[in-house]
């Protein structure tokens, strides 16, 4: 089951005054949901949830650091939690833009069960799906530097 | 220079004396958590939170251990892991850092380059993961907490 959020982009555009019309253009190219995409893969890749107050991902269980000190998971580390196995997870965050949102769902479903940690698996939150959740300012941040540099292009 | 048990940088907003306790506290929060983030992210990317620069890079033999080139201060991960921040009790100010005594001491060692300690200074390369003395953060980080102080007082404003 996917998980799908909105991006608030009134909020996006309070940064970014001097390029606001530029950028509901960008958002129409899809250029913004490509560039969010690449940010949530590159944090989820050093081990930090994008989601605000949740810090690095809960480390590999006992186990699991063994098999991987042993090789039996390819050149995966001990650390950071990467969530990265066969990338078919990560690889399958998509976006869709309805009116003037954004919006980011993963397609598999391994997703949804580090989101909401089921099974012996641990809470790992890749994305906000609670009411009171959102994504740490740094995605934000991160986006509108992105899209001004595209801009200044 | 001797460790300290505890290694953080304290930081105080300008321009909040206004706001009610508890609203200073929320505020706090959002930079606390915002800091840890955006410390994280930048060490990850080998990138100096202090500085902006890049992290020399691992020595050919640490390299060849740990199966990559960048410094990214993992290696079992606890350093990282242990990054956490405090607000005051009076809530004007935060302490962003390392509270664990070894891991405070790995922090502190790798911001000064090891100094102090008896065979690895002097080869050990310095890597800046908390501004000392009368360092700050580096622009990029300032620049995010005042835009998140000025939203939130404009907020508190309406």
């Amino acid at each position: 089951m996917p998980i799908k959020v909105k991006v608030d982009v009134k909020k996006l555009k309070s940064y970014t005054k001097d390029v606001e019309k530029r950028f509901q253009d960008e958002l129409q190219s899809g250029a913004a949901g490509y560039e969010l995409i690449r940010i949530l893969q590159d944090i989820i890749r050093k081990g930090i949830s994008p989601v605000d107050g949740h810090g690095r991902f809960i480390k590999y269980s006992d186990s699991y650091k063994e098999q991987i000190k042993e090789g039996r998971h390819g050149n995966k580390r001990v650390s950071p939690v990467s969530m990265y196995l066969t990338g078919e997870m990560l690889g399958s965050l998509r976006f869709t833009k309805i009116a003037k949102k954004l919006y980011v769902q993963f397609e598999d479903k391994k997703a949804l069960w580090h989101n909401e940690g089921k099974g012996n698996l641990p809470v790992r939150k890749l994305l906000p799906t609670g009411s009171r959740e959102k994504f740490n300012k740094r995605i934000t941040d991160l986006l509108v530097k992105a899209l001004k540099t595209a801009l200044k292009k | 220079m001797t460790a300290p048990a505890k290694f953080f940088y304290t930081y105080s907003p300008k321009g909040i004396d206004d706001l009610a306790k508890a609203d200073r506290e929320e505020l706090l929060d959002q930079i606390g958590e915002y800091l840890k983030f955006t410390m994280l992210d930048m060490i990850g990317e080998s990138k100096s939170p202090v500085n902006g620069e890049k992290f020399e890079k691992l020595s050919k033999k640490y390299a060849a251990e740990v199966g990559h080139k960048q410094s990214n201060l993992e290696r079992d991960g606890d350093l990282l892991d242990s990054l956490d921040f405090k607000t005051s009790k009076d809530r004007r100010s935060l302490d962003i850092g390392f509270f664990d005594k070894l891991q405070a001491a790995k922090a502190f060692g790798h911001t000064t380059g090891m100094e102090g300690h008896p065979w690895l200074e002097g080869i050990t390369p310095e890597r800046k993961i908390l501004p000392m003395g009368r360092e700050k953060f580096n622009s990029e980080i300032v620049d995010g907490i005042d835009n998140i102080i000025q939203e939130f007082l404009d907020a508190n404003k309406s």
